[in-house]
């Protein structure tokens, strides 16, 4: 698979040469392939926001470089306003950059800066509407009459109508509740199986990461602690704790069971996957440790 | 002794004329709640317990049934005051609870409405910036603070009336998983230490659990109502009406619907997941 | 990006000028301004620099915090200081070229408006960085308490100052999200003309406006359910009592104000 985006020592220090002064994010190396999702985690201060915003043009790196599709973000400036189309970054609480009348015309907000014919406009956020489920009877109404759930929703399609190459969402459930989190989460997913876009998800939230991404990126103090496959990264358990960033509670049984002497694989992080060996574990009739 | 009553507690909000009786969003809530409990209110939004948490210090009135907060009715228009002292309650938003810029300052706002005198508010702030664990930060800008601090600091300034009862209003929603640590902990010493009488409204089910009681509200309505261990085993009832169960009673739950029924249904915590398992698969020192 | 913009915030610390009561503050800046307006002299604007810097020092503030607020004013310090070099015409000429003219008096003046507006911004900001707003507010509204005599809303005037000093910072830092947000679905903020450019800024008006209305609503709960209503029979953490660094204060105050106004009839350096 190609590369979509190239992160060669990344560094970024905020208000530098002022009493507050601090390194937000430390040679970051890294690659993101084209269809991947991958999976974001950290405390907040680890620098997850910061590095993504200087994925996508909005912040420019205090040394290092960022390649998006093999050219480099902060050598043009036209290149600069360009990769925001390519790289689409929705932000927390995206509900709250929703400014104009209809729906329709925020989600076309995007699509429009990125001058786009009228008839593509329409295609664009009808498509990113169907995909994040919101409904055509809500098209032609204010979005500030619209519930919670329904607004994240909207303000995800007017990111996703840029149709990006890659897709970053800054915790895209907080605040969410059990229901809103699945319907958003499961929407993502739908929307990379019809497209085939890579995605990156940021989330404090170890059991919706697992869940969802094949591989994790884990921050801590402003380095990449680990980027590898899901499974790999929860072999690490015990630094994660150390993070303080946990790992999902089925692995933690599992991990409670491997010092009990029980012989199960150490890297259970889904549910399911949990059920099922120990479905076959107690079938296999059990007593023979 | 009973600290809330309500009795067939009934809201709807403002009626528009086209709009029929269908519009209610709490429809006869009957529950009592002793003092010293710690009770969690669990729900998806729109399961009405944002509004059930609004009638326990009368910034709403019922429109139909009663509610009784430390024994005065909350219609009691003259009580107003000396109701929402002694229920104070703390907001989701940890920002848009804040009215100074310092953190001490911010503390002495309600004893200052209170018309306290001044060195008895100085020993309420101090003692309350301390409950919270804030007393490093005491003449900090609020606007500095992490999220959880914030909150903390919310929850200082409403101790600082001496309420016998708080109520929170999600109020871990906006915060980071350190921050919701912090606010829980907070919450759980309050009541530990204090005997503060707690109603957590929340849609975190980790936050629940760890309450003594658990009463589930969906459409307007009590769902359940019962300790944790009575209430989480209803897995399939609780996903009906959007909620999460503790993935420990979840994969128990999952196991014996495949047919692994010597496995107990009531498990709650990691531990106790691992002791049925080991006792049916068998450790190394078994 | 809004972040670096220092005035009007507060440093906490344990300074005399941390101390002295806000009322006092309050009156002493304005007479300072009063002072600097009133020296008409290099000798007394001298002792007003050196008074000056004596608070400045004595205050601990930092000098890289002071410097943030000075900043921002510079450019517009130049521009008046040069319309001055240019504009004002003395007898002593210093140079002549094309259709230009400098004299002393021009450059003195110059100098002098510098160092005034330079000296103002330092002073309101010494005022700013060693009193809590709590503290300014509440010395405010004291200060004007026989207002109320004439019906005018003191307390609630005071309390909009608090409120407003609270959430500055929060609704910049809003403001920064919305434009990054906005930014990121490729709004262009910063070229083409200038009917473009305030239409671009709709996109970061209204959420902020919306925002800042939700945030407002949800206060004024907040602050219901913390019993406040009003001024009446309110009382106050931080009661206010003079001290002797306060009267020190005053009395210093007067002895500069004295000589100030004594060393403008000295003979030399006079504008």
């Amino acid at each position: 698979m190609r590369n979509i985006i190239e992160a060669k020592n990344l560094s970024f220090t905020y208000s530098a040469n002022t009493p507050f002064e601090k390194a937000a994010v430390k040679n970051a190396s890294f690659c993101i392939a084209e269809g991947d999702y991958i999976g974001v985690i950290g405390h907040t201060g680890s620098g997850k926001s910061t590095l993504i915003q200087m994925l996508n043009g909005l912040l420019m790196p205090s040394a290092g470089e960022v390649l998006v599709g093999g050219r480099p973000v902060w050598e043009k400036k036209k290149c600069r306003r360009d990769v925001r189309f390519t790289v689409g970054l929705c932000f927390q609480y995206p509900e709250y950059q929703l400014f104009e009348e209809t729906v329709y015309a925020d989600i076309a907000y995007g699509p429009r800066n990125k001058g786009l014919p009228e008839e593509e406009i329409d295609r664009c956020v009808r498509e990113a509407a169907r995909l994040c489920g919101v409904g055509d009877e809500l098209l032609q109404r204010s979005p500030f009459e619209l519930s919670g759930g329904q607004k994240r929703r909207v303000a995800i399609a007017g990111v996703m109508a840029m149709e990006p190459e890659v897709l970053i969402l800054d915790e895209p459930t907080a605040g969410l509740d059990p229901r809103g989190r699945d319907e958003i989460l499961a929407r993502i997913r739908e929307y990379r199986q019809e497209k085939g876009k890579t995605i990156v998800l940021v989330s404090h939230s170890m059991e919706d990461i697992s869940a969802n991404a094949q591989k994790i990126m884990v921050l801590s103090r402003g380095e990449i602690r680990f980027f590898d496959e899901t499974k790999r990264v929860f072999e690490h358990a015990r630094e994660l704790e150390e993070i303080g960033l946990g790992v999902p509670s089925v692995t933690r049984i599992f991990q409670m069971l491997r010092a009990r002497g029980v012989d199960v694989p150490g890297n259970v992080y889904t549910l399911s996957d949990a059920t099922r060996v120990l479905a076959e574990r107690l079938k296999g009739g059990g007593r023979d440790a | 002794m009973k600290h809330i009553i309500t009795r067939d507690l009934t809201f709807a909000y403002e009626q528009k004329p086209e709009d029929n009786a269908e519009n209610f969003a709490l429809r006869g809530v009957s529950v009592s709640i002793e003092k010293g409990e710690l009770v969690a209110v669990l729900g998806h939004n729109g399961s009405g317990k944002s509004t059930f948490a609004k009638h326990l210090n009368a910034i709403l009135l019922p429109s139909g049934g009663s509610v009784t907060v430390a024994g005065i009715d909350t219609t009691e228009e003259d009580k107003l005051y000396e109701i929402r002292r002694r229920a104070g309650m703390v907001f989701q938003n940890p920002d848009n609870q804040l009215v100074a810029s310092l953190v001490e300052d911010d503390v002495a706002f309600a004893p200052e409405n209170l018309g306290v005198e001044p060195a008895e508010i100085r020993r309420r702030v101090d003692e309350a910036i301390e409950l919270v664990g804030m007393q490093e930060y005491k003449r900090h800008e609020v606007h500095r603070l992490s999220g959880g601090q914030k909150q903390r600091v919310a929850i200082a300034g409403v101790i600082a009336m001496q309420p016998e009862i708080l109520i929170f209003d999600e109020p871990t929603a906006m915060l980071d998983p350190r921050g919701r640590a912090e606010v829980m902990a907070t919450i759980e010493r309050l009541n530990r230490e204090r005997g503060i009488t707690v109603v957590l409204i929340t849609h975190y089910m980790e936050e629940a659990a760890r309450c003594g009681r658990v009463i589930v509200m969906d459409e307007g309505r009590v769902l359940l109502d019962g300790t944790p261990r009575e209430v989480f085993p209803q897995v399939d009832r609780l996903r009906e009406v959007g909620l999460d169960v503790p993935q420990p009673t979840q994969l128990m739950h999952d196991l014996r619907a495949l047919g692994f029924s010597q496995l107990p249904g009531d498990v709650l915590t990691e531990e106790e997941c691992v002791e049925a398992l080991v006792a049916q698969i068998g450790g190394a020192h078994a | 990006m809004l972040n670096g913009f220092s005035f009007g915030q507060y440093f906490p610390g344990e300074s005399a000028l941390h101390r002295m009561d806000a009322r006092v503050k309050l009156l002493l800046t304005i007479g300072m301004i009063v002072a600097l307006f009133v020296a008409g002299g290099a000798v007394p604007m001298a002792l007003l620099v050196a008074l000056t810097l004596l608070l400045f020092i004595g205050s601990h503030i930092p000098l890289t915090v002071l410097w943030r607020s000075v900043r921002g004013i510079l450019p517009l310090v130049i521009f008046m200081s040069l319309l001055n070099i240019f504009y004002i015409k003395g007898p002593t000429v210093l140079a002549q070229f094309w259709i230009f003219t400098i004299t002393l008096e021009g450059v003195w003046r110059a100098i002098f408006l510098a160092v005034r507006i330079i000296l103002l911004i330092v002073v309101t900001s010494l005022l700013t960085y060693t009193t809590s707003p709590i503290d300014l507010t509440d010395g405010l509204e004291r200060l004007l308490s026989p207002l109320k005599k004439i019906h005018l809303p003191v307390h609630d005037l005071a309390m909009i100052m608090t409120i407003a000093l609270r959430f500055i910072p929060t609704l910049i830092e809003e403001t920064d999200k919305i434009m990054s947000a906005q930014k990121a679905r490729g709004a262009d903020i910063d070229s083409g003309s200038l009917v473009r450019r305030v239409r671009a800024t709709i996109p970061i008006l209204v959420p902020l406006f919306v925002s800042a209305v939700r945030r407002a609503t949800d206060l004024a709960v907040a602050m219901d359910c913390r019993c406040y209503h009003g001024g009446e029979g309110r009382t106050r953490l931080k009661q206010m009592k003079l001290h002797r660094v306060d009267l020190f204060g005053v009395l210093g105050y007067a002895c500069i104000l004295a000589a100030v106004i004594g060393l403008n009839f000295l003979p030399f350096g006079v504008v």
